[in-house]
C-alpha cells in the first residue's frame, strides 16, 4: 500500500503542472493570434523595402530621386492635370519594364491616356500591382466608392465621360505615398510661389545633396490605409483643376497628424500618413532604411492654417517643428535625437 | 501549503503584468462657438506644449467636440496646450468629392500659437469661445479672452 501510494502524484502536484501549463498557454496564445498580423506587417515594410531599393536604382541612373509627379501639358508645367506618379516612374526598377513601355509613361502623359480611352477595356493595362499594397489594408485591389478618394472623373477625362466611364472607373491601390514635406501636397499653378520641402512632389527634382538633414533621417515614403483614403500607384488626378479634385493619390505630408483620428473636416488625415498596423506605420527612409514610427511621436506645427497660401517656413518656425515634422522636412537643420 | 501560496503570487503577479501603461490623457470635450454662434465642421488641435502627440476633433453642426489622442484613446496629454482650430481649406463631402471652404476662425486662432488651454487628469469640460475681434499678436487680449472676449 505505501509503495502505491509514492508511485501516484499530490493534489497539490497535479494543480503545479496545470497552472504552469496554464501560465505558458497564455504566454503563446496572443502571440499565436498577432501572428498573421506580424506577417502582414512584416510583408508590408518588404514592400517598402523593395520601393527603397528601386528609387535608390532610380537615383543611380539618373542622379536624382524621381519626381513625385509628372504635371505638365503642352511642355508647360501644371497641376491641374492627371500626372504619372512616382510608383509609376520607378517601374523599370521594380522589375516591371514592359508595363512602364506598355502604359508609356515616358511617351505620354495620364491624361492623354485616360482621355484616349474609349472603353472601360483600354485601361486595363493599368492593372493592380501587388507590390504598392500593404496586405493589412482593406482597401483591396482598387479603390473602392465610398472611400474619400475613388475615381478619376475630373477636368482631365472628357472622353472617359463620353465612353460611359467617369465615376465608374477605379484606378487600382497604392499604400504608399511619397512625402512632399510640411507643406500642401500640391504646389499652386505658379512654381515661385512656395517650395515643397519634402522629397517627392510634384515636379520634383531632389538630389542627395539636397537632403541637407542626412538621409537617415528624412522621410522619402510612408503608408496610407483606407480609412484616411489610400492612394494609386498611377498618378494625381487634376489636384487643381475645377470640380472635385485630388492632389494625395501619391503624395502625404507630415503638417497631419499621424493615424489622425478624424477623416472628416479639414486638416484630416487623408493628407497624412496612416496604417492599419497597430501604434504607428512603417516609413521608408531616403537611406532605404524602412522603421516603424510611433504615432506617440512629438507633433508640432509652427503654422495652424491649412497652408494654402503658406510660404516657405521661417528659421523660427523650423526650430519649432516637432520631431514627425522635422523628419519629414529635408532642410530644416534640426537636431531629430532619438524617435 | 506553501507551494500553493507561491502559486497565488505566481498567479497575481502575472496578472497584474498586462495592466497598466498607457498615455496619460484626460478627456476633453466642449461646445467651440465664434461670437457665441456654434461653429461647425472646425478642425480643432491641442498640441503640447511640453511635446509629445497631438490631440484632434472636429466639430458638429452644433459645434460640440470631443478631443481624440488616437482613434482608440480619447482625451489629450495632461498639461498645457497650444489650441489651433480653423475651418478653412479642403474636405470631402459624404460623396467623397473634395470642396474648398472658407476661413471663419481669425488667425489669433489658427496662426499665432498664443490661444492656450490646460488638460487636468480625469475628465474637463473646456468651451472654446472665439471672438471675431481677436488681433492676431497682442497677448494682452488672450486674457480678457478667457472671460469671454466680447467687448
Amino acid at each position: 500500500m505505501r509503495r502505491d501510494r509514492k508511485r501516484g502524484f499530490t493534489l497539490i502536484e497535479l494543480l503545479v503542472v496545470i497552472a504552469i501549463i496554464a501560465i505558458l498557454v497564455a504566454l503563446l496564445l496572443p502571440a499565436v493570434q498577432s501572428a498573421r498580423e506580424a506577417a502582414r506587417r512584416t510583408q508590408c515594410k518588404n514592400n517598402l523595402k523593395q520601393i527603397g531599393i528601386a528609387i535608390h536604382a532610380y537615383a543611380e541612373i539618373n542622379k536624382a530621386f524621381p519626381m513625385g509627379a509628372m504635371g505638365y501639358k503642352n511642355g508647360d508645367i501644371k497641376d491641374n492635370v492627371e500626372s504619372w506618379g512616382w510608383p509609376a516612374m520607378i517601374l523599370p526598377q521594380m522589375d516591371n519594364e514592359p508595363l512602364f513601355n506598355e502604359i508609356g509613361v515616358n511617351s505620354i502623359t495620364l491624361e492623354q491616356l485616360l482621355s484616349n480611352a474609349t472603353s472601360a477595356a483600354d485601361l486595363d493595362i493599368l492593372r493592380p500591382l501587388e507590390i504598392y499594397r500593404c496586405p493589412s489594408d482593406t482597401t483591396g485591389e482598387r479603390l473602392q466608392s465610398g472611400m474619400k478618394r475613388y475615381h478619376f472623373n475630373g477636368n482631365g477625362m472628357p472622353n472617359n465621360g463620353g465612353a460611359g466611364l467617369g465615376d465608374n472607373w477605379r484606378p487600382p491601390t497604392c499604400n504608399y505615398a511619397g512625402s512632399v514635406g510640411y507643406s500642401e501636397v500640391c504646389i499652386p499653378n505658379n512654381m515661385s510661389d512656395r517650395k515643397n520641402d519634402g522629397v517627392l512632389f510634384n515636379m520634383s527634382n531632389v538630389r542627395f545633396r539636397d537632403i541637407e538633414d542626412g538621409s537617415s533621417n528624412t522621410f522619402l515614403a510612408g503608408e496610407r490605409e483606407k480609412r484616411c483614403g489610400a492612394g494609386s500607384w498611377i498618378g494625381n488626378r487634376n489636384p487643381r483643376g475645377a470640380g472635385t479634385h485630388g492632389a494625395d493619390y501619391v503624395h502625404a505630408r507630415v503638417f497631419v497628424l499621424l493615424n489622425h483620428p478624424s477623416n472628416s473636416g479639414n486638416d484630416n488625415c487623408t493628407d497624412g500618413f496612416s496604417s492599419k498596423h497597430p501604434g504607428g506605420a512603417h516609413f521608408l527612409m531616403c537611406d532605404g532604411t524602412v522603421r516603424f514610427v510611433s504615432d506617440a511621436i512629438d507633433f508640432n506645427r509652427p503654422t495652424g492654417d491649412n497652408n494654402n497660401n503658406a510660404i516657405n517656413l521661417s528659421n523660427a518656425q523650423k526650430q519649432a517643428l516637432g520631431v514627425y515634422q522635422r523628419l519629414g522636412v529635408r532642410d530644416d537643420g534640426q537636431d531629430i535625437g532619438a524617435f | 501549503m506553501s507551494v500553493s501560496k507561491q502559486l497565488c503570487v505566481l498567479a497575481a503577479a502575472v496578472t497584474l503584468a498586462g495592466c497598466g501603461g498607457g498615455p496619460d490623457v484626460g478627456s476633453v470635450s466642449g461646445v467651440v462657438t465664434l461670437d457665441g454662434k456654434p461653429l461647425s465642421e472646425a478642425s480643432i488641435l491641442f498640441t503640447p506644449v511640453e511635446g509629445g502627440r497631438a490631440s484632434a476633433a472636429t466639430s458638429d453642426a452644433q459645434g460640440n467636440y470631443q478631443l481624440q489622442y488616437t482613434q482608440a484613446i480619447d482625451g489629450a496629454l495632461i498639461g498645457e496646450h497650444i489650441v489651433t482650430i480653423a475651418t478653412g481649406g479642403e474636405y470631402y463631402d459624404k460623396d467623397g468629392n473634395e470642396h474648398e471652404r472658407e476661413e471663419l476662425v481669425p488667425d489669433f486662432y489658427n496662426n499665432s500659437r498664443e490661444y492656450k488651454q490646460t488638460v487636468a487628469a480625469g475628465s474637463n469640460t473646456i468651451d472654446l469661445k472665439l471672438s471675431s475681434g481677436q488681433s492676431s499678436g497682442s497677448s494682452e487680449s488672450e486674457e480678457a479672452n478667457s472671460y469671454d472676449g466680447v467687448e
